[in-house]
């Protein structure tokens, strides 16, 4: 890396500091937004994202900003970093909303989708804590039209 | 009704409404997992809650949203086959070479409920397209479309014009991804003496137009076998083999290639590639040729590099019962294998239509309202 490399730093909002070169960064539309509008002092502050996320968003930011990855590779890397507890997906999922990092919240995403595709409705409402507000007939009536996914 | 229509017409203010129920933060969140979801998980979770199922049955964002990111992750293919009587002697049991890899297509038939219900008085009249198909009641002298994902099935809300009891209809459906817009082309009228073919484009505010291209329509009559629809084109094989007429959905002009050695399209092999492929008669099955649509010219089709193997795919029905024991077409789909170099049927089955198609969980209401 040349000198010209530019250092970030970014805060959490359990007070930790990461410094991260700029280069990487920016794979966050919300701090390249920053960036290019010159509204950063020195630490910018994540009030969205607790450390312990953040320490699993660099490493995502770090391994594909590697140059000359194979593809392969960065798909091992992929398989195994969404290998985590649900909580931890949803951490990441928020914190990739946050940043807007449209590429790690597709892959979580669509993670979170895998998990759930088989579930019923009834886990549905409990894993995304929503409340049913059909009457037992209209319920009835939905499931009835869609027998044939109830399969 | 009343309200399904305000719905369609003001899908922002409609996402708002839904948006009260889930807590504000995870609602995008939500939004945004839900539209990696296979179709059948969404048409199960529609009845989780209003708000869920306004999304998954109104909101254009969404269903748009759905497709595009389904069509990098599913496509499927569709067939219409139909059960052959017994007594048949079967021609597919030879099954090439031994070299050949063979890979089994489990076939899923389609049964979503009204489809079935009702198959006494349907059939099936158009190819299919994106995983849509007409169907037509000869007693009510109405057409239909039907989404093979959703199980949907919605009158078209003009009649096709055939007499009652009419049994041969025949319609053409069409994607026009310029205006984003389905076309149904109708079979042969004659117009002045002339033979014309008639076509609408779905959901708008117009009605059937002529079409009285000079020779095409003519040509069309002597191609009576099937036609293919791949990347806007239908294209239909005539009966002499010489010619493929063609028609391009988006600027509705007929045309004609001239394949070579009296070729016949592959229709499997359109289906699992997505580009017209034609194949020699007399030749080995490896001997297709791909139509370059830019330079319109017929190549060799080069398979896959990886494949070293010739890839043979043997269609299997899983779920065959007595319900699909009937002389008539029925719809299966089954996933989508890659690097095929060609597909085999079990005896029991006769295909007619293949088409590649991507799940989707669009309403015909947008297909066909304006």
């Amino acid at each position: 890396m040349s000198s010209s490399t530019k250092f970030l730093t970014l805060k959490t909002n359990d007070k930790e500091e990461f410094v991260l070169d700029e280069a990487i960064a920016i794979r966050s539309q919300t701090i390249k937004n920053m960036v290019e509008d010159d509204c950063v002092s020195n630490v910018i502050p994540l009030p969205n994202v607790d450390s312990k996320t953040m320490i699993k968003v660099i490493e995502y930011w770090k391994k594909h900003s590697e140059e000359g990855i194979s593809k392969d590779k960065l798909m091992d890397f992929d398989k195994a970093f969404v290998k985590v507890d649900q909580s931890i997906l949803y951490a990441l999922i928020l914190a990739a909303n946050f940043l807007n990092d449209a590429e790690m919240l597709d892959m979580i995403c669509q993670e979170v989708a895998n998990r759930i595709k088989g579930k019923t409705p009834e886990e549905i409402r409990k894993e995304f804590n929503i409340e049913n507000d059909f009457t037992p007939e209209e319920e009835e009536e939905i499931r009835n039209e869609n027998v044939w996914a109830f399969e | 009704m009343e309200g399904e229509k305000q719905a369609l017409n003001t899908p922002q203010s409609n996402q708002k409404r839904c948006r009260r129920s889930i807590h504000d933060f995870v609602d995008d969140i939500i939004f945004e997992i839900l539209t990696w979801l296979p179709a059948k998980s969404l048409m199960r979770f529609k009845c989780v809650s209003k708000s869920l199922n306004s999304l998954i049955r109104y909101d254009v964002n969404f269903v748009n949203y759905h497709i595009a990111r389904c069509s990098i992750y599913r496509p499927r293919l569709l067939f219409e086959v139909r059960i052959k009587i017994p007594y048949l002697i079967p021609h597919h049991t030879n099954i090439g070479k031994s070299t050949a890899h063979l890979e089994k297509f489990p076939l899923q038939l389609v049964g979503p409920l009204n489809y079935f219900h009702h198959r006494e008085n349907f059939h099936i009249c158009s190819n299919h397209c994106n995983g849509l198909v007409c169907l037509y009641n000869r007693k009510e002298s109405q057409g239909y479309l039907y989404n093979i994902t959703t199980g949907e099935i919605k009158a078209l809300p003009f009649s096709l014009g055939y007499k009652s009891d009419w049994v041969f209809a025949r319609l053409y459906l069409g994607y026009d991804s310029n205006i984003k817009r389905y076309k149904l082309l109708r079979d042969r009228i004659y117009y002045k003496k002339r033979p014309c073919l008639k076509i609408r484009t779905l959901g708008t505010n117009t009605s059937w137009r002529r079409i009285c291209d000079e020779n095409s329509p003519s040509k069309l009559y002597n191609c009576y076998c099937d036609c293919v629809f791949v990347n806007g084109v239908f294209y239909w094989t005539s009966r002499d083999l010489n010619t493929i007429t063609y028609f391009n959905v988006t600027n509705e002009k007929f045309g004609s290639l001239s394949p070579p050695h009296k070729s016949r399209v592959s229709e499997i092999q359109t289906a699992l590639c997505g580009k017209l492929i034609v194949y020699p008669p007399d030749q080995p099955k490896n001997c297709n040729l791909v139509y370059d649509e830019v330079n319109k010219v017929f190549t060799k089709f080069q398979y896959d590099s990886d494949a070293v193997e010739e890839k043979l795919a043997f269609l299997e029905a899983e779920n065959v019962d007595k319900r699909t024991m009937d002389p008539k077409s029925i719809l299966a789909t089954s996933s989508l294998i890659s690097n095929s170099t060609y597909l085999v049927f079990s005896y029991d089955f006769g295909s007619r239509h293949v088409s590649r198609f991507v799940e989707n969980i669009i309403p015909l209401n947008f297909i066909i309202n304006d």
